[in-house]
């Protein structure tokens, strides 16, 4: 098209004398302006030259075509390369310095590649380039300054994130750029401080991006000279100090989030109300100690509030109700506290997630969340909440998750026929409530077909594993553990076809191990771990403290019937859960041999037998047992060696205690021709030591075996 | 009866306490960085979410009670790549099992910061280059098992001071000069140092430099 429009320009300007010489100018003029200049097209060859892999860029650019019909290049009317667009190619190599030649180039995209080595200073301080994008590359070392001498750059987007940059963060750069609008230098390793000065020069800078780095100091009062500023991210750095009253200033403020730093003090309201258009405010993962300020909510506009993780404290302001676009609600782990009966959650119609857990929230269940017609996960866990659940809880449609554990709510047979009318709900945790309660074996409990997560863990509650459990059709997670249940354990567990987490330990469940349990569907599988469910909870569960998971299939496969009173034996059928992960049987009563099909469990990570009246020798295949890291079978009566030189040989002797006719290396009793262990004061002692003083009688223990060694086996000269 | 057995799973009870300090996820980005330098054809570190407020819920890593690493479990693994210097920030490891895949490269000078270290297992791999000297302030090991890999140069000397090494072994590589004579050395059979062609036998000492034939 370009080549018409100058045919027409060329045929007015042109005094038309015959066609042929008209013809023949035109050739020429065709010839001398469909390509770009000799030196664009050796500063683009340089740089191809300097990748190690092209992408196929190669059979593109080829020295003899016009560089502006090459891949990835676009030039403007007048034939100069504007944009270098290359993403997403697996190219390999540097960033060659020629880049910064090209005098009309305006818009560098090289994202998404495997680029290494430095950003050439070139490319910053180019008197032409508006954007660059090398995100998502290895690029690495410094960004380095320019010469105090530089001129004003026009320079408006740089997107550096996702690299592995390093070294001190230049300052003194930006304020040579004088229409720089946005900046992101994201998920490096950069140090030192946040500059001040971005919008010195930069009246229109918008965008600051900063977040998963090493940032240190503290927060520049120099950003609230940002009028034009929207979005500021520096989340997951090592920020100290306190909110400077200046940064308000930057009342374009939409999205603001220095989560995961190390920032403390206060959020103060006369602040954060000047932050009109704020949308997102994130200052979790922090030790700020303050009250939440109760005019926050004169921000109409707020839809993310999260204060997780911090020391802050009071009770949550009823101005809360204001914030009538809230969507997330994140106040976990800190120390409110109060009743939430002044907050009127029916004023906020977005609401989709409120997390409130481990803090020192009280009262009842806060009635007003039942007209939250949008919420999908609730947490109130960890709290000092008490009472029984009302009706209003079934009618919550949207509700997903629901954790309740870790409180003092009762009736636990009214909780469940509540809950059953919530159709959608896939995850419910209500473990330590209902103390001492009976487990409802009732069978009018319907529902729950979409209920993939059930825990009732740590409730005492006495009674059997009730019979409503296998209308669970859908559940994949049940966690029972710690309570007083009786019987035997049903037969029905193996029609649960998804069910692929079992936790009935800490009970009294007697009987033997059912034909059933080594027949569970999701556990003899043979899938690959594509084929798992890769869901994510609606929030991340967390156990012992810290210990988080986002994903269903974060969770390993287990199997768990401990501290119970089963008997008989472990039935060889075992070695058919393929799928598991994770097997206890510890604390019962079980007798016979270890199963040589053991081995088969070829992904096991956790194997523990130990307090059983098993027999037997250990099956030397356990040794295969490659990823097992957690390895249990002490106090049992187990005989003969312990097998070596695999896996096994990794535990400490505290894995095999309490088997009086075991010997090994690492043991007390040494295998070997001399029958007579060598028993020193400290081994019958051993069972009283506590686990963290092992090592001293352990010791003890080796050293003697090194003498014994020493002194029987023949040395080499 | 309360289980004995602390740390994981099992019979703990699905309690959450108040307020946990939050640290820096150092050890996960450690092994995160371990992860991006392994191919991984079987996906056994599919589980490994850098996301996540620290490792202890990754498959193959063993945390302790304050959630800090204190084993990791990729033995025959099919994993390939090197281990690279990020390790030795796992001060609290206890046990690193490494063995049967086909890891290559050398072994990181930085794994000598591994001061709570029981177990190095990385043999039957591909490892090449010299044992670091920086191994001998392993003060707490116990077993040393780098056999079945391409080791060269020689046994340092200074390995003598691990007081607490039970079991080495250093076969089926090609070590050179020779065999260290002292400290727990003195206990090892002669077959943990076998099949390397270049190492000479136990040092005589006094009369031959130690790294002699390298």
């Amino acid at each position: 098209m370009q080549k018409l429009h100058s045919d027409k320009r060329q045929s007015n300007k042109l005094p038309i004398p015959s066609i042929g010489v008209a013809l023949v100018l035109l050739l020429n003029f065709a010839s001398t302006t469909s390509s770009c200049t000799e030196q664009e097209r050796s500063s683009l060859l340089r740089f191809l030259s300097e990748l190690s892999r092209d992408g196929g860029l190669a059979t593109s650019w080829q020295d003899s075509t016009d560089c502006c019909q090459w891949e990835g290049i676009t030039c403007s009317q007048d034939r100069t390369v504007t944009d270098v667009s290359l993403t997403s190619r697996s190219i390999q190599g540097q960033i060659s310095p020629s880049l910064g030649s090209l005098t009309g180039l305006l818009r560098l995209n090289l994202s998404h590649n495997l680029l290494s080595g430095a950003l050439p200073q070139e490319l910053m301080s180019s008197s032409s380039i508006i954007v660059i994008d090398v995100s998502f590359n290895r690029l690495n070392g410094d960004l380095h300054e320019l010469p105090s001498s530089t001129p004003a750059r026009p320079l408006q987007v740089l997107n550096i994130s996702s690299n592995l940059f390093t070294g001190q963060f230049p300052s003194s750069i930006w304020g040579v750029m004088k229409n720089l609008v946005a900046l992101n230098a994201s998920n490096n390793s950069f140090t030192g401080h946040i500059p001040s000065n971005f919008c010195t020069n930069s009246p229109s800078f918008a965008v600051l991006e900063l977040s998963y780095n090493q940032f240190s100091g503290s927060i520049p009062t120099g950003l609230g000279n940002c009028s034009m500023l929207r979005v500021l991210m520096a989340g997951h750095n090592n920020l100290s100090g306190t909110l400077p009253d200046e940064l308000f200033n930057a009342t374009a403020l939409e999205h603001l989030s220095f989560a995961d730093n190390n920032l403390q003090g206060t959020l103060e309201g006369e602040n954060v109300v000047k932050l009109s258009k704020l949308a997102t405010l994130d200052l979790g993962d922090n030790n700020f100690s303050c009250e939440i300020p109760h005019s926050i909510c004169q921000l109409k506009r707020l839809k993310e509030l999260h204060l997780n993780n911090n020391k802050m404290y009071g009770s949550v302001p009823s101005t809360l109700a204001n914030c009538t676009s809230l969507i997330i609600v994140d106040l976990k782990s800190n120390n409110f506290s109060g009743d939430l009966t002044n907050v009127n959650f029916s004023n906020l119609p977005n609401l989709k997630t409120l997390d409130l857990l481990r803090n020192n929230f009280s009262g009842k269940f806060p009635e007003s969340i039942y007209s939250c017609s949008s919420l999908t996960a609730l947490r109130l866990s960890s709290n000092k909440f008490h009472g029984q659940l009302s009706k209003g809880l079934g009618n919550m449609k949207s509700l997903s998750f629901l954790s309740l554990t870790d409180n003092s709510f009762t009736n636990i047979a009214n909780a469940l026929q509540i809950l059953r009318s919530s159709n959608n709900l896939t995850t419910l945790l209500m473990g330590h409530n209902f103390l001492n309660e009976r487990m409802p074996d009732d069978d009018s409990i319907n529902g729950f077909e979409n209920l993939q997560v059930l825990s009732l863990s740590g409730c005492w509650l006495s009674g059997k594993i009730p019979r409503w459990l296998p209308k669970l059709s859908s559940l994949e997670m049940l966690f029972l553990q710690s309570n007083q249940l009786t019987g035997p354990i049903p037969d029905w567990i193996s029609s649960l076809h998804f069910l692929f987490y079992l936790d009935i330990s800490n009970n009294s469940l007697m009987g033997e191990i059912p034909t059933a349990l080594v027949q569970m569907p999701m556990l003899t599988s043979e899938k690959v771990a594509a084929q798992w469910d890769h869901r994510a909870f609606d929030l991340p569960i967390y156990r012992y403290l810290s210990f988080q998971y986002r994903m269903v299939s974060a969770f390993p496969k287990v199997l768990n019937l401990g501290n119970n009173e089963l008997t008989g034996l472990i039935p060889p059928e075992i070695g058919q859960l393929k799928a598991l992960l994770s097997l206890n049987l510890s604390f019962n009563e079980l007798s016979g041999d270890i199963p040589q099909s053991i081995c088969n469990l070829t992904d096991l990570l956790l194997l523990d037998l130990s307090s059983n009246k098993l027999t037997g020798t250990i099956p030397s295949s356990l040794n295969n047992l490659k990823f097992m890291s957690q390895f249990n079978i002490s106090y049992n009566d187990l005989e003969g060696t312990v097998p070596d030189g695999g896996q096994i040989s990794t535990f400490l002797s505290t894995s095999f205690d309490g088997n009086p006719r075991l010997c090994g290396p690492m043991l007390a009793r040494h295998c070997g021709s001399a029958e007579t262990p060598i028993v020193s004061t400290k081994q019958t002692n051993d069972k009283d030591v506590s686990p963290l003083a092992f090592m001293i009688p352990f010791g003890a223990f080796f050293g003697l075996g090194v003498l014994y060694d020493q002194i029987v086996l023949s040395r080499f000269f | 009866m309360a289980p004995r057995v602390a740390l994981l799973a099992g019979a703990v009870v699905l309690l959450l306490a108040a307020g946990a300090a939050r640290a820096s996820n150092d050890e996960g980005d450690a092994l995160y960085a371990l992860r991006a330098r392994m191919s991984d054809p079987n996906g056994v570190l599919q589980s490994w979410d850098p996301t996540l407020v620290n490792p202890c819920t990754w498959f193959h890593v063993t945390c302790d009670h304050a959630s800090r690493v204190v084993r990791l479990d990729l033995g025959n693994s099919n994993i390939s790549g090197s281990i690279g210097p990020e390790l030795g920030r796992l001060v609290n490891l206890q046990y690193l099992e490494l063995y049967r895949n086909n890891i290559g490269g050398e072994i990181p000078k930085e794994l000598g910061n591994l001061k709570n270290l029981i177990s190095l297992d990385l043999y039957a791999n591909k490892l090449t280059g010299s044992i670091p000297k920086s191994l001998s302030k392993l003060k707490s090991l116990r077993f040393m098992r780098l056999n079945n890999n391409k080791l060269a140069g020689s046994i340092p000397r200074e390995l003598a001071k691990l007081s607490n090494l039970k079991v080495i072994d250093l076969s089926n590589n090609d070590l050179c000069g020779t065999i260290p004579v002292e400290g727990p050395f003195s206990t090892f059979p002669l077959r943990s140092f076998e099949n390397n062609s270049r190492l000479n036998g136990p040092e005589l000492q006094g009369l031959v430099p130690y790294d002699f034939g390298c």
